[in-house]
C-alpha cells in the first residue's frame, strides 16, 4: 500500500524537532525563559575531573535538568495542569487543594487530622509530667502561665477540605485538654470555638497560606486581653486602639502560593493598621537566638507602652502564629516580649529570670505540640 | 541512563541519531556500540569494565565452540558455569553468605559469621548474563551459522535499548539484524509511536500507580483496612506491569529507530485465564528463555508427570531467584510454580469448565497475591498484608479515598482499560471499517503521539525521581 508522504514524514520531523531544538537553543546561547527560584542551588556548571569521572554522569544529569531550555514554561504548565485540570495540588506532599480556592498543608497535618497522630495514654501522661514540672517553676516564681494552641486551618475550615481528607472523630488537642483539665484547668486556651464562630463573617485564615490572618490575630488578642483582665483584676490592661482594615483584593503570598507555583493565584486579604499606636519597639535584651534557627532576626521582639504604669509584663514564647497577634497585644500591656524559640517551646528560664514577667503565654500551632517535651528534637 | 530522563531525550538520543545516520552504513554498528557503552557507563563507569570483560570472555567461549571439535560441549559447559558464577558473584553472594551464616549459627554456638562482601550489583547483569548464555548455547546448537565476530557479539550483548531492562533478546533472533538491517521512515515512525507509548506508560501510568502503591505499602500494615490494602495491591500490580512493559515498549521503539525489530515481551498478561496463560503473556522473553534453556534441557514434559512437576519447580525457583537475591522472590517463584503444577494436575480442566469471568478472577487473584509476596520483603509482613486483604475490615480513621485524587483515579481507570483489550477492540473496530489507514486518522494518531510525548516531558521536567523497578534485576 502506498503511504501518503505527509504520514510518512510528519511524525518523524516533529519528533526530531522536539528532541533537538532545546539543546540547539542552549548551545547557540539563545536567551531562554527566566528560571524561577527553587529551594536549592541550581547546577549551572560541570567540573570535569579525570580522577573522578564516576561523578560526571550525575553532574551532567543535574546540569541537564536545571538547564533544560523549556524548564520554566513546562514547570508552569505542569503546575497549571495539576491545579486546573485535575483540581489537585502539583505537590500534594506539601499542600493539598480544597474547595473554593482553599489550600491546606498536608503531611503531618493530615495525619493529625485523621487521627494517625493521636496521643497514646503514655504521651498524655508525659504532657502532664512536663507541665507539673513547669508549673512548679512558675508557681515558685509567682508567674501565671497560659498555653494557646493554634488550631489547624483544617479544623476551622473543615468544610473546605477535599473529599479525600478524613477528619477523625477524635481530636488530639481536645483529648489533651481533657487530660490536663483536672490538674490545670486554666492552662490551655483553645481559640477554635471563637474562630469557628467568627469565620462566617470574617476570613480568619489565609487561603494561600497555612497561618491565621490579622483578623484572627485581632480576635485572639481580645480573647487574651479578656482572660488576663480576669486573672489580673488590679492591673491596667488597655483596649486595642481603633483599627482600620485595608483590603487587598490581589493578595498573592504565602506558603501554599509558593508551593502551587502559579503566580496569578490571589485572595482577598485585610491588613490591620492601628491609628495611634502607643507601644513602641524597645531595645532588645539581646538573648542569643537558637543555633540554626532560620529566622534569627525574629527571635526576640520587645515592645514597651510607656504611658502605662500599672500594666502587665507579658512574655510570649511563640511560633509563627504569634506574628498575627503582635500588633494588637503590644498595645494592651505595659511590656511585651516575644520570643520565637524555633518551635522548641522550652521553659526559657534565663529569659524569664531576666525579663521577670507577670505572665508567660506559650502560643503555637497544634502540629508542634510534642515539641513541649524537654527531650524533643 | 534512564530513557525517561532529560539527558537521554535531549542529549543522548538526538546525538546518537545524528551520528548514526551520518555514519556510513558499514560503520553504523560501531557507532551504536560506542554509544551503548556510553549509555551503560552513565549508570556506573566501573560497571562498563565488567560488561566489556564479560563480552570478551564470552567471545572466547564462542570462538572455542565454533571450532566444532571434540571439546565443543566442554566449552559450552565451562561457558555456562562462568556466566553463572559471574551472576552469583555479583548478585547472590551476600544472599548465600547470609544463609550460610544462619545455618552455621543454628548448628554451632561459637560459629564465626562470614562477613558480607557488599559487592555492588552492576545494572542489568541478569539481562546481559542471560543473553550471553543464550549466545553460547545458540552458537553451540547452530553448527552451520556464519562465524561470528567480536563486534557482532559486543553489539548483541550491549545494544542499549535492551541492555539494562530487557527484553532478553536471543542471539539467533537478532544476529541477522546486526549484520543486515533496513531502516525506513515508516519503521522509524512506528518506533517513535512505540517509544512514546512506552514513555507514557512509564512516566504517567507506572509512576502515578507507584506513588500510590508506595504510600500504602509504606504504611503500617496493622493500620490498613481491607479496601486500602486492595487499592495498594491493585496499584502495585498496575505499576509493575506498566513500568516493565513501558520499558519494553521503549526498547522496542528505540530498536526500530535504528532498524532493529526486537521481539514483544508482554501480551496483555492481566487478561489471562490461567497461570499457564499468564506466563505466556508476562515477560515473554524470560519465560521462553527458561523454557528453552532450562525446562526443555531438563526433559520438559517428556519424562512423566512427576519429573515434569520437578522441572517446573526448578524453573520457577530460578525465575524467582532471577528477580532478586531474597527469599521473597524465591517464594514468589514457587508460589507461581505451585499453581502451575496444580493446573497441570487437573485444576486447569476444572477451570476450563467454569465461566470465563471466574477463570480470570482466579488468575488475577493468584497473580496479585503473588505480587504481595514480590513487593513485601519479609514473608511474615507479606502474610499480614494478605490477611488484611481478606479481613474485610473497615477503619474509621483510614479510607482508601484518602489515597486517591482526581489524577490518580483517572490514571487508574486508564491503566485498567489499557491492561485489558479495550483499546485493542477499538482499534479492531476502526480497522474493520478501514478507518485507521486514512490520512485523517493517521494524522490524529501522530498528533496524539506528540501530545503524549509533550505531557511526558512536562512530567519528567517536573523532576519526580522514579527509579525503574527492573533495574534491580
Amino acid at each position: 500500500m502506498k503511504v501518503n508522504k505527509l504520514i510518512k514524514y510528519q511524525l518523524t520531523i516533529v519528533f526530531l524537532l522536539i528532541i533537538i531544538v532545546p539543546s540547539l537553543l542552549n548551545i547557540t546561547g539563545v536567551e531562554g525563559f527566566e528560571r524561577k527560584d527553587e529551594n536549592r542551588t541550581f547546577n549551572d556548571s560541570i567540573t570535569i575531573n579525570l580522577n573522578e569521572l564516576i561523578n560526571l554522569p550525575g553532574q551532567y544529569d543535574a546540569f541537564s535538568n536545571d538547564n533544560f531550555f523549556f524548564r520554566t514554561p513546562m514547570l508552569d504548565f505542569f503546575h497549571r495542569m495539576k491545579f486546573t485540570v485535575f483540581n489537585i495540588s502539583p505537590h500534594p506532599e506539601k499542600a493539598i487543594k480544597g474547595k473554593d480556592g482553599w489550600l491546606f498543608k498536608s503531611g503531618r497535618e493530615i495525619n493529625i487530622l485523621n487521627g494517625k497522630s493521636d496521643f497514646s495514654p503514655e504521651v498524655l501522661d508525659s504532657f502532664k509530667n512536663e507541665w507539673k514540672e513547669r508549673m512548679r517553676y512558675f508557681k515558685d516564681a509567682d508567674i501565671k502561665v497560659f498555653w494557646v494552641i493554634a488550631p489547624l486551618k483544617h479544623r476551622i475550615y473543615y468544610d473546605k477540605l477535599p473529599y479525600n481528607v478524613i477528619v477523625s472523630e477524635t481530636n488530639r488537642t481536645e483529648v489533651l485538654k481533657e487530660h490536663l483539665k483536672r490538674d490545670y484547668p486554666n492552662l490551655i486556651i483553645d481559640p477554635s470555638a471563637l474562630l469557628k464562630a467568627k469565620k462566617d463573617s470574617n476570613r480568619v485564615y489565609y487561603q494561600l497560606d497555612n497561618h491565621w490572618n490579622d483578623k484572627a490575630g485581632y480576635f485572639i488578642s481580645n480573647l487574651l486581653i479578656q482572660k488576663l483582665r480576669i486573672e489580673f483584676p488590679t492591673k491596667d490592661i488597655l483596649e486595642i486602639p481603633p483599627v482600620t482594615w485595608q483590603i487587598d483584593e490581589n493578595f498573592s503570598q504565602g506558603f501554599h502560593h509558593r508551593v502551587m507555583g502559579i503566580d496569578e493565584l490571589k485572595e482577598r486579604n485585610e491588613t490591620a493598621t492601628i491609628k495611634n499606636p502607643q507601644a513602641q519597639e524597645a531595645k532588645k535584651f539581646g538573648f542569643k537566638s537558637i543555633e540554626g534557627f532560620a529566622y534569627p532576626w525574629d527571635y526576640e521582639n520587645r515592645f514597651i507602652n510607656k504611658e502605662l504604669k500599672n500594666g502587665l509584663r507579658v512574655l510570649f514564647i511563640r511560633d509563627s502564629f504569634g506574628k498575627a497577634i503582635r500588633p494588637f497585644i503590644k498595645e494592651a500591656f505595659q511590656e511585651s516580649l516575644l520570643i520565637f524559640d524555633a518551635w522548641q517551646f522550652k521553659l526559657n528560664a534565663p529569659i524569664i529570670e531576666e525579663f521577670k514577667p507577670d505572665v508567660v503565654i506559650y502560643i503555637g500551632l497544634e502540629t508542634n505540640i510534642e515539641n513541649f517535651f524537654k527531650d524533643y528534637k | 541512563m534512564l530513557f525517561n530522563s532529560i539527558v537521554f531525550l535531549f542529549s543522548f538520543l538526538p546525538l546518537l541519531l545524528a551520528v548514526y545516520y551520518l555514519t556510513p552504513k558499514k560503520y553504523r554498528n560501531y557507532t551504536i556500540l560506542l554509544f551503548s557503552f556510553i549509555f551503560y557507563a552513565w549508570g556506573g563507569v566501573s560497571y562498563t569494565l565488567i560488561l566489556i570483560g564479560s563480552i570478551l570472555v564470552n567471545y572466547l567461549f564462542v570462538k572455542q565452540i565454533e571450532k566444532n571439535n571434540a571439546y565443543k560441549k566442554s566449552w559450552l559447559i565451562i561457558g555456562l558455569i562462568v556466566n553463572i558464577l559471574i551472576i552469583v558473584l555479583f548478585k547472590y553472594l551476600d544472599f548465600l553468605i547470609e544463609n550460610i551464616n544462619i545455618v552455621g549459627a543454628s548448628f554451632k554456638t561459637d560459629y564465626t559469621a562470614i562477613p558480607f562482601k557488599h559487592i555492588v550489583l552492576p545494572l542489568g547483569i541478569s539481562f546481559f548474563t542471560f543473553q550471553q548464555m543464550s549466545l553460547i548455547w545458540d552458537v553451540y546448537r547452530n553448527e552451520n551459522t556464519e562465524k561470528t565476530t567480536l563486534s557482532n557479539i559486543a553489539l548483541y550483548i550491549s545494544l542499549f535499548p535492551q541492555l539494562i531492562a530487557g527484553p532478553i533478546v536471543r542471539y539467533n533472533d537478532i544476529v541477522g539484524q546486526i549484520k543486515h538491517r533496513v531502516s525506513t521512515f515508516l519503521l522509524f515512525r512506528s518506533g517513535i509511536q512505540r517509544f512514546v507509548l512506552g514513555l507514557f506508560k512509564k512516566v504517567i501510568i507506572a509512576n502515578t500507580c507507584g506513588e500510590l502503591a508506595d504510600t500504602i505499602f509504606s504504611s503500617s500494615f496493622n493500620s490498613l483496612d481491607s479496601p486500602t490494602a486492595w487499592l495498594g495491591i491493585i496499584a502495585y500490580s498496575l505499576q509493575i506491569y506498566f513500568d516493565f512493559s513501558g520499558y519494553s515498549d521503549m526498547a522496542i521503539g528505540l530498536g526500530r529507530m535504528f532498524g532493529f525489530r526486537i521481539l514483544e515481551n508482554f501480551n496483555f498478561p492481566y487478561i489471562s485465564k490461567s497461570i499457564q496463560e499468564f506466563w505466556r503473556r508476562w515477560h515473554i522473553s524470560l519465560s521462553t528463555w527458561f523454557r528453552d534453556y532450562v525446562y526443555i534441557p531438563l526433559g520438559g514434559n517428556r519424562n512423566g508427570a512427576y519429573r515434569t512437576y520437578f522441572n517446573l519447580i526448578i524453573v520457577f525457583l530460578l525465575t524467582g531467584m532471577w528477580h532478586g537475591a531474597t527469599w521473597s522472590f524465591v517464594i514468589w517463584g514457587l508460589f507461581h510454580g505451585f499453581f502451575l503444577i496444580m493446573e497441570r494436575i487437573g485444576f486447569k480442566a476444572v477451570l476450563d469448565r467454569l465461566p470465563k469471568a471466574i477463570q480470570w478472577f482466579y488468575t488475577i487473584l493468584v497473580v496479585m497475591i503473588g505480587w504481595v509476596l514480590f513487593r513485601v520483603e519479609a514473608f511474615s509482613e507479606a502474610l499480614e498484608y494478605i490477611i488484611k486483604l481478606f479481613s474485610f475490615e473497615k477503619s474509621k480513621n483510614i479510607s482508601f479515598l484518602t489515597y486517591l485524587d482526581n489524577e490518580r483515579i483517572l490514571v487508574l481507570l486508564l491503566a485498567l482499560l489499557s491492561s485489558s483489550l479495550f483499546f485493542v477492540k477499538i482499534k479492531t473496530f476502526l480497522d474493520n471499517r478501514k478507518l485507521t489507514q486514512t490520512i485523517v486518522f493517521q494524522s490524529l494518531l501522530d498528533i496524539g503521539v506528540v501530545v503524549l510525548l509533550l505531557i511526558c516531558i512536562v512530567y519528567i521536567n517536573s523532576g519526580s525521581y522514579s527509579p525503574f523497578i527492573y533495574f534491580r534485576f
